[in-house]
This record gives C-alpha cells, structure tokens and sequence, in this order.
C-alpha cells in the first residue's frame, strides 16, 4: 500500500534538518521506499510504500520513527520527538456501555462513550492535514477518527451512542446472507466467515475494521459518541474486505496486523482530540477488554550468522547499535545475541534471517561490496530441448520465417472454427474473458487466426510458433510438450516441405518421410501426410482444407505444418561423420521417366537406392506433366567406372521400375563429372 | 593419326565460334566427355598395334594439352569480354532473400541467457501447469496468506491432489526453485536461471495474462547479499550498458529473507529524475527504474526443498522479460498488448 506523508506533519514527530530529497534518498534505501515528492504550497507531501510486513511504517509517526534510525547513519542527525498520551479523566456521570465478544473474534476491543457538541468542519490545519494525505475531510467528528490513524497508525471508529438504542455490542459472526448497508449506503448480503457488530436486537451496526454502517453512523444531531477501537484478526478482514471490495484506508491496515499496544495509544490520542476538537467530555469508563495478551518472541543470533550472510564482518558494537535504533533490546552473550523485537514489530521479526535484514538494511546495502560467487561451477545435466529450441527458432527466421507468439489459452469458438472440439481439454475455472479458456492442445488453431489476420498486410505470409501445448493426463500435471507450427500463406506444400527438411538436417535429424495419410480433418484431400522420422510419426503436414479457409476467410492457399518438437531431440545427432571424398569421378546419369498418375516419387527413389551399391544418389531432378527426370549418381571409392559398369545397373533399375510401378523410359543421358 | 590434324584443325574452329560460356563448356564436353571425341581416340588405340600405341598415347596426350589451353584460354577471354560489355547499377536494391524475424521475447531470452551462462548458470525450465504446492506453500505462502493474493492466479479445472493442492496456472516462475532443487537430489551448488511463460489474470494497456519471467537461484555454502548486489550489477551492465548503476532497496517477499527491489538508472535522464530542459522524467521514479525482485531464499524454501538452511545459503530474483526488455530499449509501448496481438506490422519491426 502506498501512503501520503505531509513533510510538516513528519517534522512534527521528527527533529532533523535533512532536506525533503534527503528523506526520500535515505529512507528509500534503508527503509520504505520514497516514490514521489510532490510540492504542495509551502510543504512538500512524500508517496510511500508500505510493504505488507511493515505495518508500523504506515502512519505520520512510523515514518518518523523509521527516519530517526536512517537519517543519521548518514551524517544527518534526525531525532524522534516523544510522543505521550495520558489516560483519560475519571467521568462525571457515566452512561451505560456494555461491549462482549464471546467467541473472543477480536484480540482486544477498546471504547468510551463521550458527550460532544455538535458536529462542525475541523479547523483549517486538520482538514488541510489529513487531505494532504489523501483522506477527505468530513466534519470534525470523523476526522478526529481518520487523524489519529493518519499520523500514529491505527483506524478507530466513531458512533452516534444514541443511535445504538440497547447500549449493547454483540461481536459475532454474520448469518448467510445478513443484509447490511454500510455508511457509503451500499447494500451487501454477508456470509459466516464475515463479522459484524449487533446490538444485540439482531441489528447490525457495523462492519468492524472495515467500514462502519449507516444506522449507526455520526450526524448532525449526535451529542453522545461511542468512540471505539478494536484490533482484528487480520485475516477475517482481509477476506470480508477482498470478498466485497470494501478497500478502505482502515481495512488496509488491520488485515495488516498493526500493533495491539497501538490500540490503547491511539484510543488515548483520540480521546485528548475530541476533548480539544469537540468539546468532547467523557462520560464512561474506558471500556479495554484484552483477554490474550501477545508474548514478544526472544530470538537467539550468533554473530558468525549474521557476518555469514552479509559477507562483511560487523563488530558487537555495530550490531547492537543498529537494533538499538530500531528500538529493539539486546543482551549479548559472547558471541550470541538474544534479542527482543518491540511490539510493533513482533509479527515481522520472527527468526534469525529477519534480524540479519534489520542489520544489513541500516548498515546500508549500498555499503555492502559487489562480489561474484567463487564456488564451484555445477555441472549438471542439462536441459537438450532448449537448445535445440534456440537454433530451430533461427534456422527458420533466416530461411525467411517471422516468430509469431500467441496466448496458451483459447476460446472454445475457435476451436470449434478449427474443427475442434473442447473435450479432454483443461480448462481454468476462473477465467477472465471467453476468449482465454481452455489451454491449447494444438497451435494450428492461432496460426490460422493469425494468418487470417494478416492476410490483407503481405502478399505471402510465413509464420512459426514453437511453443508448449497441454495434454491432460489423468491424476497429474499435463504433458508440456513443446510444438512447432509453421503456416505458410500463399505458398506451396512442396515449399514448405523444403523448410522442414532443411530446418530438421541444421539441427541434425538428416533423414524425415512424409507418409501419405488421408483421414486428416485439417487438410485437403490427398494433399496430407504425416511427418515421420525413424518409423516415428511426430507430426503433420499438408495444405488447408477448403472448409477451415472458409471459417477463417482466408482467401489464399495456406501450407500448414505441425510436429511435436519434444519428440525429435531423441533422433538429434549432434556429431557429423567423416566420409572420405573419393578420387574417382563419379557417373551422372539423367533418366527422363514416364509415370503412372498419383506415383509417389518417394518410393520409386527409394527403390532406385537400394538396387546397387553404387548408387550413391538418386534425386528427383525435373518434373513436368507425367514425366519424372531422375538424377543417379554413380561412383566408385576405388575406381573409374565405365560404361560396362554401369549399363547393367541402368537396365536393372529400368527393369525394377517398370515392373513396381509401369514407369517407361523417355530418354537417357549421361555425364561424367 | 592423321585425324589428330584433322581434328585440331576443327576443334580450333569450333571454339573460335564459341560465343559464350555456355557454348564452350559445350565444345569441352563433346571432346572431354564420357562419349567425346578422346574418350572415342584412345579406344581406337586398343585396335593399334604394339609399337605404334605409344606414339599415338603422345599424340593424343599433346593433342588434349593444347586443347585443354585453347578452351581456357577462350573461358577467360569470355569472361572478361562479358564483365566489361554492360553497365550495372550498382545503387539499384539488392535481390534480398525472404528475411524472418525474431519475436521480441525470443531475442530477450537468447540475450539473458548468455548473460547468465557466462557466469556459470543453466537454463531450465518448469511446468507453466502447476500444483499449488510448489507455486505457494513450497514458497513459504501458505494457505490464506495474505502474499497469496498479490499473485492473482488462474486455476484449472481438475481434481485437487491430496499432497499438492489444486492445480494453478504458475502465476511466476519461482515455482521452478523447489523443481530445481529436487531436479538436482537436494545437493547444493546451484546456479539456476529459469525462463518461462507466467499467468496472471490482468489484461490492460500495461499487463497480458500471459507474460515471461526470468528466475534466478544460486544456492552455495558461502553465498551472501554481496554475491546477490554483484550478480545483479553484473547482469545489469551486461544487459544495459556499463555506465548504468544498481540498487538494492528494501522489500518483503515471502519466499526471501532479507527481500529487495532492485532498481537500475534511468537511461532517459541518465538517473537525473530530471530532463534537461527541468522537467520531470516520466520515464522513471526520481531517476531510478524498478527491475524486480530479489532476496536471499528463505530457509522455509531450502527446507521444501530439502536442503539444509543450516548449511547452505542462496539468493533469488525473478523479474519480468518484457519489462526488463522495454526498459533496455528505451521502446515505451503505449499498449503492452501488442506484444501478443501477432501483428505483422509489429512482429517484422524486431
């Protein structure tokens, strides 16, 4: 939480000559941090943030007393005022008051009923006070409540004593669904974790810690107040708070934890404030029920701890100076220290590591030297996916790619569009829109809404993602498996496929098969196949059908790929063999083939490999209607071959292919190089 | 032999007539080649008699030599004719290959690896689908603690483990301390830079429900606050340039103990809080920008992860990729959305 501190009012706890950019220096590297400065008339108003652990900060005084630690451990002599509240004055007359908490909800409850004039603007140096720290002056009555949290830290509240008939308070938990307007006049139906105050007819006459209620509230024609402070437990508070969105001042600092002592300070302060504000005379026995009372915890450090974890030695001396400043009590035994926090910081100062922190933050972190480890590198088995993750990602952005990143989260709609639907998919169960649902099991459906988006911007459009996707399993996480998924927009399957080869050989996976396969719902007709690597299918690949391009209108042919990432780092091979390059020349040989329709070439080349021994290629060279021009390569690590050599096995292979696959020859020609 | 004359005579014709390189290559092939004119001389050879065999192996040997010389001489002739027949305009735009593009995370990721491989670290990564055990409590953030509540979480719809709670998605990537720790049989030393997608329900012009964390752990027997203020100031110089300056601040976190915030100066006023005309920077907070967390683990984390805080120490931060990266490039975006809206106009400007 942040808060507004008034430079003025700061000075009024605290002695110092430091400059306001000094303060905020200082305390921002010692303490709480110092956002902002800003100039308000003649005085400046400091933003700070509070952290959670630090309760004690969150007012005019914590401040001071924070500053008064700092301020001189950098030459700049600052001391905290002392600041006293007296008991109140026996009363008069005393009106009957009667408060009870028999579930013991509160750790303590604090209250006194006052006679007051009526209710009147504060004077001008309150009210400019506490709207300086962003608080909205009302009337005097209430702004006495929000002064004292203001300037020493703990929210109080004030009722009209005769608006609550029975004189009774009954702390209790609230009924499913108990109505309650609060002074805001908004209407909530509360449940029984959340507590309020019934004066005991079943009417509810506050919302404690939090908010008080507009049944109960001060007006115009009060003349008696209960003036009232309890200290919380903060976790009820946090909860009703959150669960209603009630986030005031008040809440924000009791679900906090702010100091029990404090409650009995801040009911002293207050009751001097309507004695002097108010013409508040009091007409009650201060009401103080605390049947638990908190034992502050001894903590044990040992010096050798403490120089351990700083790096740097600090004598007994030091450390003891710096608790001493903190208001914290010491008693050292030779090398160990037994330490007692001060109340307000004992729900913060629990164990060794927390004491380590006081000092080095006093000490200053900016003292402290910038060291590297010395120790011993680990050396550990390392993750092989991410790697080869890095190098995929740039083979394809210098093949012309561009990475595209989406959410991990889809909407069923486009799901549906894709063709699939939301069973066996995890979904969160508080979502934030329709649109971020269900996590994604597939990148297809993203890639087609993106390049759908981005159709009108480039002619063609190639696009990746490389990004993990999530299966379900039963009884445990889901299976994180990374995937690629490459859309090319405007350009053909065979493009396409030339992008996986050569993406898969530079992160040394030489050898991948497309596999015609028919039933895809993804693709068109005979215009599929899955990608298959050592007999392993990890993806596939294949033109859009017609039907998905019309869901996303997209107008132009998309070339579309996906493979399971994960999978290939198995078959990564990342040392390249030698070969010993053969002196003799090889034979190269063009056979010009007549082809049945629908022939996989793949299969023919494959069949053409493996007849001889010195085919040490065979690839497909030209291709235009039926006929198909096969290169063969020839060669021989030992001799020259010659004609005689090779025209066996030019008949054979001939003799192969018409047999396997009605291929004719058209023409033959040949080279040697 | 007498051919050989003859031969030559029409060889020299033939690459006088050569006009181009592609019509001498031609001329090469048809005397050079498997079915050429030597290829067919020296198998006439086999039908000579003994004696005359060695003389015509001489012939035919001299006659490719010259051969050989004439064709070259012409090639380099060619080409030189060729180079200097045209005019180019050297000024007019060069035939580009298809260029691709990085995402913008992708590059700050590869960046701050190196960074942290340098000094000794591995990158990791862990389940973005995760107990609640590990993302909270393993933190020392039990149940109904308050600190849950700054980490918003989405949750999945799925069975409640008895041991790990619900499941979460990882709302940062601390998460992955209690992996790392485990990964590696609870045995110290650990140098851990863990990079990974995190989920928090906020969508605005300064937040995405998914973004990128980087979490860093070392864990050592002799590890203090000056190893975390030198590893930090090491990354940021790496990162931003030497001339930038760290701070630690003071802060709470429930999983560190001392916590801080660390801040590096602002680039734009050179940690001035001010501009050079005296207007207030608006880049920064009085000349300093937060980077992030960090803090020394808390021994309640090194005991989830089953490493004896008596023993060994460590330090952790885990800041935001994009963040970090905006900060780096001076690059404000006006709508952090962008980053994900897979617009081409924004994805080819990386």
């Amino acid at each position: 939480m942040n808060i507004l501190i008034p430079d003025s009012w700061l000075r009024e706890h605290l002695d110092t000559k430091a400059t306001p950019k000094q303060i905020m220096d200082c305390l921002s590297l010692c303490g709480p941090s110092v956002e902002r400065i800003s100039k308000t008339g003649n005085d400046f108003v400091y933003d700070i943030e509070i952290t959670s652990n630090r309760v004690d900060m969150a007012s005019v005084y914590g401040i001071a007393r924070e500053a008064s630690a700092i301020l001189p451990r950098f030459g700049i002599p600052a001391k905290l005022k002392e600041f006293k509240t007296n008991k109140p004055q026996e009363p008069k007359n005393i009106l009957p008051m009667n408060i009870s908490d028999p579930e013991k909800i509160c750790n303590r409850i604090l209250g006194i009923v006052m006679e007051v004039d009526q209710m009147k603007p504060s004077p001008v140096e309150i009210k400019t006070l506490i709207e300086k720290s962003g608080v909205r002056s009302l009337n005097n009555l209430v702004d006495i409540t929000n002064y004292v949290m203001l300037e020493i830290g703990h929210p109080c509240h004030v009722f009209d004593y005769d608006r609550i008939k029975t004189h009774q308070f009954l702390i209790r938990f609230a009924q499913k669904n108990e109505p309650i307007i609060t002074l805001d006049n908004k209407k909530y139906f509360l449940n029984e974790e959340d507590v309020i105050i019934d004066d005991t007819t079943g009417r509810v006459i506050d919302l404690p810690g939090i908010m008080g209620t507009e049944n109960s509230v001060v007006n115009e024609t009060t003349r008696r107040i209960l003036f009232f402070i309890e200290s919380n437990n903060p976790n009820i508070i946090r909860k009703t708070s959150m669960r209603y969105g009630i986030r005031t001042m008040a809440a924000n600092i009791n679900e906090k934890h702010p100091d029990v002592n404090l409650a009995k300070q801040a009911m002293e302060y207050g009751i001097s404030l309507f004695e002097k504000l108010a013409g508040g005379k009091v007409a009650s026995e201060l009401i103080d029920i605390y049947p638990c009372k908190e034992n502050i915890k001894t903590i044990e450090v040992a010096r050798n701890f403490i120089t351990k974890r700083l790096g740097i030695e600090l004598s007994l001396t030091e450390i003891s100076e710096i608790l001493e400043s903190l208001s914290f009590e010491i008693s050292v035994n030779n090398d160990l220290l037994k330490i007692n926090p001060p109340s307000f910081r004992q729900h913060d100062i629990q164990i060794p590591e927390d004491i380590v922190e006081e000092i080095a933050r006093i000490y200053g972190y900016h003292n402290l030297p910038n060291n590297l480890m010395t120790g011993v590198i680990p050396i550990t088995q390392k993750p092989l996916d991410l790697p080869l993750e890095e190098k995929a990602k740039t083979v394809l952005k210098f093949l012309g790619l561009t990475e595209t990143y989406s959410y991990s989260m889809l909407s069923s709609e486009l799901l549906k569009k894709t063709g699939l639907d939301t069973r066996n998919t995890l979904k969160i169960s508080n979502p934030l829109t329709e649109e971020l649902v269900y996590m994604r099991k597939s990148l297809i459906p993203q890639m087609l809404f993106n390049l759908s988006q981005n159709q009108k911007q480039k002619e063609k459009i190639a696009f990746f993602e490389l990004s993990k996707t999530y299966i379900p399993q039963k009884d445990d996480l889901p299976v994180e498996d990374n995937y690629l998924c490459i859309g090319l927009l405007n350009q053909d399957f065979l493009h396409l496929k030339g992008i996986l080869e050569v993406l898969l050989e530079e992160i040394g996976i030489p050898c991948v098969n497309i596999n015609p396969s028919l039933a895809n719902s993804f693709f068109q007709p005979e215009q599929a196949g899955e990608i298959v690597i050592n007999n392993k299918t990890i993806g596939k690949i294949g033109n859009i059908s017609q039907k998905l391009l019309n869901n996303f209108t997209i107008t132009k042919n998309v070339a579309l790929l996906e493979l399971n990432f994960s999978n290939l780092v198995p078959f990564v091979s990342k040392n390249k063999k030698f070969l010993s390059i053969s002196s003799h020349p090889p034979v190269l040989e063009d056979l010009a083939l007549i082809i049945k329709p629908k022939t996989y070439i793949e299969n023919l080349i494959n069949t053409i490999k493996n007849i001889n021994p010195l085919i040490k290629q065979a690839f497909l060279y030209d291709s235009f209607g039926n006929t198909r021009t096969i290169r063969i390569v020839y060669q021989n690590q030992n001799r020259t071959l010659t004609e005689n050599d090779v025209k066996p096995i030019r008949e054979n292979i001939l003799q192969i292919l018409k047999d396997k696959f009605g291929a004719q020859l058209k023409t033959s020609n040949q080279t040697t190089k | 032999m007498d051919d050989i004359a003859k031969i030559t005579t029409s060889a020299k014709t033939k690459i006088g007539n050569a006009k181009t390189q592609k019509e001498i290559e031609a001329v090469w092939l048809s005397y050079f080649g498997g079915k050429g004119e030597i290829a067919k001389m020296t198998k006439t050879m086999g039908s000579m008699p003994k004696e005359k065999r060695a003389e015509s192996g001489r012939k035919i040997n001299e006659f490719k030599k010259s051969l050989e010389e004439l064709i070259n001489a012409k090639k380099t002739a060619l080409q030189n004719s060729n180079s200097s027949s045209g005019w180019i305009d050297i000024t007019a735009p060069g035939i580009k290959p298809p260029q691709g593009h990085l995402h913008i995370v992708t590059q700050a990721m590869e960046e701050i690896t190196r960074i942290f491989e340098r000094i000794g670290f591995t990158r990791v990564r862990y389940p973005e689908v995760e107990w609640e055990w590990y993302s909270f409590e393993g933190l020392n953030m039990p149940k109904n603690h308050p600190a849950r509540d700054d980490f918003e979480t989405f949750f999945i719809d799925f069975p409640q483990s008895q041991k790990y709670g619900k499941v979460v998605l990882s709302p940062h990537t601390s998460s992955g301390q209690v992996r790392e720790m485990e990964r590696l049989h609870h045995t110290p030393p650990i140098r851990m830079i863990n990079i990974a997608k995190c989920y928090r329900p906020n969508w605005d012009v300064s937040h995405v429900p998914m973004f990128h964390q980087f979490e860093g752990l070392v864990v050592d027997t002799k590890i203090n606050i000056t190893h975390l203020k030198g590893t930090m100031d090491y990354f940021a110089k790496e990162f931003f340039g030497q001339e930038r300056q760290t701070r630690l601040r003071p802060f709470h976190f429930q999983f560190t103990e001392p916590s801080f915030e660390v801040d590096i100066s602002c680039g734009v006023c050179l940690g001035k809080g001010v501009l050079s005309d005296n207007s207030r920077c608006r880049f920064c907070k009085e000349g300093w920008l937060e980077l992030g967390g960090s803090g020394m683990v808390h021994p309640n984390v090194l005991k989830a992860g089953g490493i004896d805080p008596e023993k060994y120490t460590g330090f952790a931060f885990g800041w935001g990729i994009e963040r970090t990266y905006m900060m780096k490039s001076g690059t404000k975006l006006d709508d952090i959305r962008l980053l994900y809206s897979n617009d081409l106009r924004f994805l080819e400007q990386f």
